[in-house]
């Protein structure tokens, strides 16, 4: 480990986010430089803990620390009771956290400096960014509670400036209605009601366990003894839930993802692939290990409640997957479609953590599904941030992100749409590619370990997927050219492929696709040491078959869930192939002439109408409540009432300051009278 | 009950200062002239540093303690530059108001 | 060593005259030499504590001929560092704002004695001393306070000052020769040493004398502290003053009352078992001195007299401390107690300084002309909005701080109603500064604030590099609580020891 590796990877980002405007009076080129640096920094320091984390202890100033290895530097507030401290947690899940973050990150910085080229706000988006990563890698690397909800607010924050980046609101930033501004501040207002629900269970978590910290919370089921006592364990865990639904967009707030793609693609990339939505899935697999050894401090007293709590999540996570990839199936822009399939990629981490938590009391069961979702994440993570930055690549190259201003690109763009079409294949799970390795491990464990009804969802949700991004493939590369791009050529702007800066976070990105599917077993091999800390052993770890590459490849290509796995991909690939690619099969007509599929096509391209419920119910029903309080209560009746009583009440009281320099000594002698009269008759 | 006819030297200094310090805090309550308000302030000080001298009789006897002598001469010295600042403030409010009387004085309340 | 702290104050204070007398005309630059004083003075305290080594069970007497005992514990650092750092910015401060006043040269000299005094009562360890000190502080207050005796409101207000804090510097006097004949000595450990050896007695009437001596310092210091009822003069004296006496006055001279009931009220009363009697006129005046000056200040239109109230409450809420200090959690209480003293004289002082820019841009005190400020003077805007979200409580400001260690340490020693109490009055003072910030960002300019002048460089580098320690002490809290810590520990073990 560098030194004060766990610090520097969060601090350093998130003070340089305050310098961009001095650099930027020097030079532009050099902003731009340092604000990239600072992201390969933090992502050099956050890759140098991975070795420590491997040998499963990590020296500190000469002292050997074990891990989970939990810093506590400094004492932060001292209280009467209890104290509060600072401190940042190295173990696999946060330093694989970190790197994601760090690394996917710096990638998306150097594509920015030229998709980003020439636009007025520059130095604002490198400030914006840097903070937005400093305040992912505060949430991952901290070891309470307390430090992790700073960060999390401070990723809100940065993501409401950076989805309204564009805040003149230009009509070309519309998300269909929507201004950008107006994008933003549904994401911060939405996500903001699952953040309520985190503090408030944070907040009870604290008073029954006098701690915020993970490891102890860990180490001391006390607190979920007597939760589960009280009967609050199942509230609690479920308001915890509210803030990683609010922030990773799940069923009934997954509402504020696909507007936030109103910024910079750069920035959905970020949002989509490396921080923010990530950030409720680490907090659901951090409260897996926490619970798990929770659980097994307290011999599985609150079992009981714990499976409730993970049966929700599994289910929302399920719900979302193919509530999304419905959605996914009609949308029209390139983005939205991406936004979607990120909430159902989204809804697979849940569903797997889930069953990792309802599989508590099995062990080698446990670690099968928890990395399951931790590997899809990994996978996720690389091949969403390819997706996000090759559609920014075509929204660059022709203006537009509406499918049906693309079509036939393929001849303009040849290695954007090969860069592309490596995402594409691991989003559909396509063997090699990283997708296929960590989808079919969880629709391998769901199906393993009997829980059918999630597998099942699950599964027609992979159909759904495959056909959606050879949907969006087809319409985007294949066809004929559309008016848009017939123009566009008539004018002398010809499609073209991005350049060298855009280029090689691509192929970097297509390249990892291809093959990091082989790295899942050395991502498990992260947490074996974790794993035993939180009372897994070795022998219960061998039989699970991830943590060699021999055994995970071999199992998952052997088993059951293979050639399953192939028919369900070309379940999804031959409609979008007859539709779209090769456009043998008029779709158009065919839902036309078909009066349920029509409807079913209406009802799924306004998003189920959940959109348009909570506009009419929340936002003209809160508007409408605060325009009549406005009314009826501020101005007229209440407001002034309050006002006029305080004002009588200030003008009475006030009397006493007469003034009058004699009535002040009298003051002075009734004090003395007071003083005395009150020593006396309490002796 | 205390025999206030057969008082000692000490007890006796103690009682009069206290009787002072009454007066003054009197004086400086009833009276609304700034002048006699800072002649009551002086009543006041004067008994307080009476009471030294007699905490000083009192405890000690007639062997007296100097300590008290000295804090006392260094009372009345700060004392002395209190009614300094406090004349001059008399005579820069007579010149801003034209009066001395402090229930006229009342422009800052509230 | 560290006694010589007295001597570079006192030096300072007879070369400004001599200084002042040379430079002529340009007397305005003395405001240099004694902003110069006070960081000397600073870093020579810090400086010989490097020296001397560790912070902790730091204690060091200096007795002098005249039987005068000054000490140097982290009680004395805590005060003198806080009196020191608020009167240096204060003197950068008044170079700008005092650039236009003639006679500055007693100005200066005044300012200097005024900080020798809070110095010297800082290191004050008998009654005596403290008391010489008391005088020469609250002497030269009373001649700042009426300095720009042209105006009708100064001389008022320093008449009344005068007047209301004579009463109280002599009943305090009077206390001190109560103790000298019971007692036999002023020293502090002495005094201590006889109530615990009185206390032994437990009978009633044996307390009578400890009662009437408490009553009066109290009283006392409780009009220099101004704490209900005591603290009519204070909402007329502050606001007379200029500015960056006015930040003085509320920010560290009402403390020096608050220092004298640490440093000898409350060992002397925690060592008597009816130490929860003494406590409760405490308890009462801590209650009363929050609310009552709060829901005045409700309907204030001066700025200033609405900062002078918001000093009484504060007071107010360092009495939770001191309350909870008698009732139980001596440690955390005066711990509390001075945080709360250490993050009010920081936000008083900046709002004080910060309503100074804006008098001296805008020539106006009324609230209703400041509207719209944020947008034409930034600066002064945004440090009076500091100064006014830390005296609220907001979250990274060192008045957070300050008030969650009171209110938790009034629960720690069962106060319930005391830390409702708290709430309710930081809720109520809430209410009128956002109001004041409101007003001051939200509303179209006045042709007041459109005509403001350009505020002076030293008033804009005083609000600077306050707010930047508030930015520091806001984020990294443990500053100001390893001073507090470190001063409580002195008073705390006491009690029934």
């Amino acid at each position: 480990m560098l030194p004060y590796a766990p610090w520097i990877v969060w601090i350093f980002p998130l003070l340089m986010s305050f310098t961009h405007f001095i650099w930027e009076r020097i030079s532009k080129r050099l902003r731009d430089f340092i604000a990239v640096g600072t992201g390969f920094v933090s992502a050099i320091f956050a890759a140098s803990m991975i070795p420590d984390v491997l040998n499963g202890y990590t020296y500190v100033n000469g002292v050997k620390y074990t891990i989970p290895f939990d810093w506590v530097a400094i004492e932060w507030i001292p209280t009467p009771g209890v104290s509060l401290k600072v401190g940042v947690m190295v173990d696999p899940l946060s330093v694989l956290m970190a790197n994601i973050v760090a690394w996917i990150s710096s990638l998306i910085f150097l594509y920015s400096v030229e998709y980003l080229h020439g636009d007025r706000g520059i130095t604002r988006y490198w400030m914006l960014v840097n903070f937005f990563i400093g305040a992912m890698e505060l949430l991952v690397l901290s070891d309470n509670l307390l430090m992790m909800f700073f960060g999390w607010e401070g990723v809100g924050l940065a993501s409401y400036a950076l989805i309204g980046y564009w805040y003149e609101d230009h009509k070309e930033y519309w998300i269909d209605n929507y201004p950008p501004s107006h994008c933003g501040m549904k994401a911060f207002i939405t996500t903001r009601v699952g953040d309520v629900g985190l503090l408030v269970s944070i907040v009870i978590i604290f008073l029954y366990a006098g701690t915020f910290n993970y490891v102890d919370l860990a180490n001391n089921a006390s607190w979920l003894t007597s939760l589960a006592k009280d009967g609050l364990l199942f509230l609690t865990l479920i308001l915890l839930f509210l803030g990683p639904i609010g922030k990773s967009a799940q069923f009934p707030l997954h509402v504020w993802l696909p507007e936030a793609m109103a910024g910079p693609t750069t920035v959905s990339a970020l949002i989509h692939a490396a921080t923010m939505v990530k950030a409720g899935v680490y907090l659901i697999a951090r409260m897996d290990l926490v619970l798990y050894a929770a659980n097994m401090v307290s011999n599985g007293a609150a079992y009981e409640y714990l499976y409730n709590f993970f049966l929700v999540v599994a289910w929302i996570g399920a719900f979302t997957a193919f509530l999304a990839a419905s959605m996914g199936m009609v949308a029209n822009q390139i983005k939205k479609v991406l936004a979607y399939s990120t909430v159902s990629q989204l809804g697979y981490m849940f569903a797997a953590l889930g069953a990792a938590g309802l599989l508590m009391e099995h062990g080698e069961a446990f670690v099968d599904a928890f990395m399951a979702g931790v590997s899809h994440l990994f996978s996720h993570a690389i091949f969403k941030a390819l997706l996000f930055l090759s559609a920014g690549a075509i929204g660059h190259a022709i203006e537009s992100y509406m499918l049906k201003d693309m079509g036939g690109l393929k001849k303009y763009m040849p290695k954007t749409f090969l860069v592309m079409m490596a995402g594409a294949l691991s989003l559909s799970g396509v063997p090699p590619f990283n997708g296929f390795w960590s989808k079919d491990s969880i629709l391998h464990g769901l199906m393993g370990e009997g829980l059918y009804s999630l597998y099942l969802i699950l599964a027609i949700t992979a159909v759904m997927t495959v056909f959606y991004t050879f949907r969006m493939m087809g319409l985007a590369f294949f066809g004929g050219e559309s008016s848009h791009v017939k123009h566009l050529i008539e004018e002398g702007h010809k499609p073209h492929d991005p350049g060298l800066y855009m280029m090689i976070p691509l192929w970097v990105l297509a390249i990892g696709s291809a093959i990091s599917g082989f790295l899942i077993p050395s991502v498990a091999n992260l947490f074996a040491p974790a794993m035993e800390e939180i009372g897994i052993h070795a022998e219960i770890l061998n039989e699970v078959y991830f943590f060699s590459i021999d055994r995970f490849v071999i199992s998952t290509v052997a088993s059951v869930s293979m050639p399953i796995a192939i028919v369900l991909i070309l379940a999804g690939l031959i409609p979008a192939y007859y539709g779209f690619i090769t456009y043998k099969f008029d779709v158009k007509s065919f839902i036309e002439g078909n009066p349920i599929l029509k409807g079913l096509w209406k009802f799924l391209f306004n998003r189920w109408y959940i959109n348009a419920f909570y506009y009419k119910v929340f936002v003209n029903g809160v508007l409408g409540v605060s325009r009549s309080i406005f009314n009826y209560v501020e101005t007229n009746g209440g407001g002034a009432a309050i006002k006029a009583s305080y004002t009588l009440i200030s003008n009475a009281v006030r009397k006493i300051q007469t003034g009058v320099l004699r009535m002040n000594l009298v003051y002075i002698a009734l004090g003395i009278l007071l003083v005395i009269y009150l020593i006396l008759a309490s002796l | 009950m205390i025999n206030i006819f057969n008082l000692s030297t000490g007890e006796a200094l103690m009682l009069s200062s206290a009787l002072l310090i009454a007066v003054g805090l009197f004086a400086i309550i009833t009276r609304r002239n700034l002048i006699r308000m800072i002649i009551g302030l002086e009543i006041i000080a004067t008994g307080v540093n009476l009471n030294f001298i007699a905490m000083s009789i009192f405890k000690h006897g007639p062997n007296i303690d100097p300590t008290a002598h000295a804090l006392t001469v260094i009372s009345i010295v700060l004392d002395g530059a209190l009614v300094g600042v406090a004349l001059a403030l008399t005579l820069v409010v007579y010149r801003k108001f034209k009066t001395l009387d402090t229930d006229e004085i009342r422009k800052l309340r509230w | 060593m560290i006694e010589n702290i007295l001597l570079i104050m006192g030096v300072g204070a007879f070369v400004t005259p001599l200084l002042g007398y040379l430079l002529g005309d340009r007397e305005r630059y003395l405001g240099v030499f004694v902003a110069a004083v006070h960081l000397f003075a600073l870093g020579y305290i810090y400086w010989s504590l490097l020296m001397r080594g560790t912070l902790k069970d730091m204690f060091y007497l200096f007795s002098s001929p005249v039987s005068s005992i000054l000490v140097f514990d982290p009680l004395s650092l805590f005060f003198v560092t806080v009196f020191l750092i608020v009167g240096f910015i204060a003197s950068v401060h008044s170079i700008g704002y005092m650039s236009h006043d003639r006679n500055l040269t007693i100005y200066y000299t005044l300012f200097l004695l005024m900080m020798l005094g809070l110095v010297g009562l800082s290191m004050a360890y008998d009654l005596f001393t403290f008391f010489v000190f008391w005088e020469a502080m609250a002497i030269s207050s009373y001649v700042l306070v009426a300095f720009r005796y042209h105006l009708d409101e100064p001389v008022e207000a320093g008449m009344k000052y005068l007047i209301m804090s004579g009463v109280g510097s002599l009943l305090v006097l009077y206390a001190i020769t109560l103790v000298y004949g019971f007692v036999g000595s002023l020293r502090v450990d002495f005094i201590v040493q006889y109530v615990m050896a009185y206390a032994t007695f437990q009978g009633i009437e044996y307390l009578l004398v400890p009662a009437m001596i408490v009553t009066l310092l109290l009283v006392g210091f409780g009009i220099k502290a101004a704490y209900f009822p005591f603290w009519t003069w204070l909402p007329d004296a502050h606001p007379a003053a200029p500015s960056p006496i006015s930040a003085l006055l509320s920010g560290i001279v009402i403390k020096a009352g608050i220092l004298g009931i640490m440093r000898f009220v409350l060992p002397m009363i925690s060592n008597i078992p009816q130490a929860t009697a003494f406590g409760t006129p405490i308890y009462v005046v801590a209650i009363l001195t929050m609310t009552v000056p709060n829901i005045i200040a409700l309907m204030q239109d001066d700025i200033k007299r609405l900062l002078a109230y918001s000093s009484i409450v504060n007071i107010g809420f360092i009495l939770i401390g001191i309350t909870s200090y008698v009732y139980g959690s001596p440690y955390y209480g005066a711990a509390s107690a001075l945080s709360h003293v250490f993050s009010h004289a920081l936000g008083k002082g900046l709002g004080f300084l910060a309503v100074g820019g804006i008098i001296y841009s805008l020539e106006t005190r009324e609230i209703k002309k400041l509207r719209g400020l944020g947008r034409h003077r930034p600066l002064t805007a945004l440090a009076l909005t500091m100064a006014l979200l830390s005296l609220a409580g907001m979250p990274p400001l060192p008045g957070f701080w300050s008030k969650w260690l009171l209110i938790l340490s009034a629960i720690h020693s069962g106060l319930w109603w005391l830390a409702f109490v708290g709430v309710f009055n930081s809720v109520l003072a809430v209410l009128y500064y956002l109001w004041l910030i409101q007003r001051l960002f939200f509303a179209e300019p006045t042709e007041y604030v459109l005509q403001s002048r350009e505020v002076h460089p030293a008033i804009k580098v005083s609000l600077m590099m306050l707010m930047g320690l508030m930015v520091i002490i806001g984020l990294y809290p443990q500053i100001m609580y390893q001073l507090s810590f470190a001063a409580a520990s002195v008073i705390a073990p006491l009690l029934h020891t």
